[in-house]
């Protein structure tokens, strides 16, 4: 038995069959094609696999793709502008050199995205408290932060420019 | 002797201006856009499950 699953993935519309034991992460990463997105342990304890839903980070191996239904959904593959240029939070991770390995990579970004979103100047506190169920094995987390801190200027200065 | 030895050594591996901007693989900047071989941008509507694993020739 399938469900037919209407939502929006990188604001374009899509309408898909899927079971309905199908996690979301399943639906974007087999149904979709959109590997981008990472599934690392698949018990919501890694990060990972995180995508932003209605625009708040969540961990897609812990939500399954009918909960998703008439949703917008955001991967790493739509944080660029159409015209090619990276989101602040992709240059200041390519800057700073935020990722290593870079598995964690798409769910720190999309993580830190949603951070900035609710606090758009945080400190390194607030940012470790963002990015706490987000996990990195190989950076140490300093990169990341500045990455963070970095997008955050720059987020702002857009902001300040553009008012 | 052996610390200017060791200090050309690691001014050679890490001259000053790698230490000021880090650079980003091909690789690496694949991961921050999302990209990967095997992503295909659903232009043409969203490929079916499965279409990206083409079974084996069998003829």
């Amino acid at each position: 038995m399938m469900t037919t699953i209407s939502l929006s993935i990188n604001e374009r519309p899509v309408q898909i069959d899927a079971e309905p034991r199908a996690l979301l992460v399943q639906l974007l990463r087999e149904h979709l094609g959109l590997t981008g997105t990472h599934c690392g342990c698949d018990t919501s304890q890694c990060g990972a696999c995180t995508v932003l839903m209605d625009g708040r980070a969540i961990k897609s191996c812990s939500v399954l793709a009918a909960q998703a239904d008439g949703r917008a959904i955001t991967t790493v593959e739509g944080l660029a502008a159409t015209d090619g240029r990276l989101h602040p939070i992709q240059q200041a991770f390519s800057e700073q050199h935020g990722l290593q390995c870079g598995f964690c990579t798409p769910g720190m970004m999309l993580a830190a995205v949603d951070l900035l979103q609710r606090n758009p100047d945080p400190d390194d506190q607030a940012i470790g408290e963002a990015l706490e169920g987000n996990l990195c094995r190989c950076t140490g987390y300093q990169n990341i932060i500045k990455a963070v801190r970095q997008a955050a200027r720059a987020c702002q200065s857009a902001h300040s420019d553009g008012a | 002797m052996e610390d200017a030895w060791f200090e050309l050594t690691v001014d050679r591996v890490h001259p000053p201006q790698a230490k000021r901007t880090t650079t980003t693989s091909a690789c690496s900047q694949g991961i921050i856009t999302g990209e990967s071989p095997r992503y295909q941008p659903h232009d043409e509507g969203p490929p079916i499950a499965g279409a990206l694993r083409q079974p084996p020739n069998t003829e």
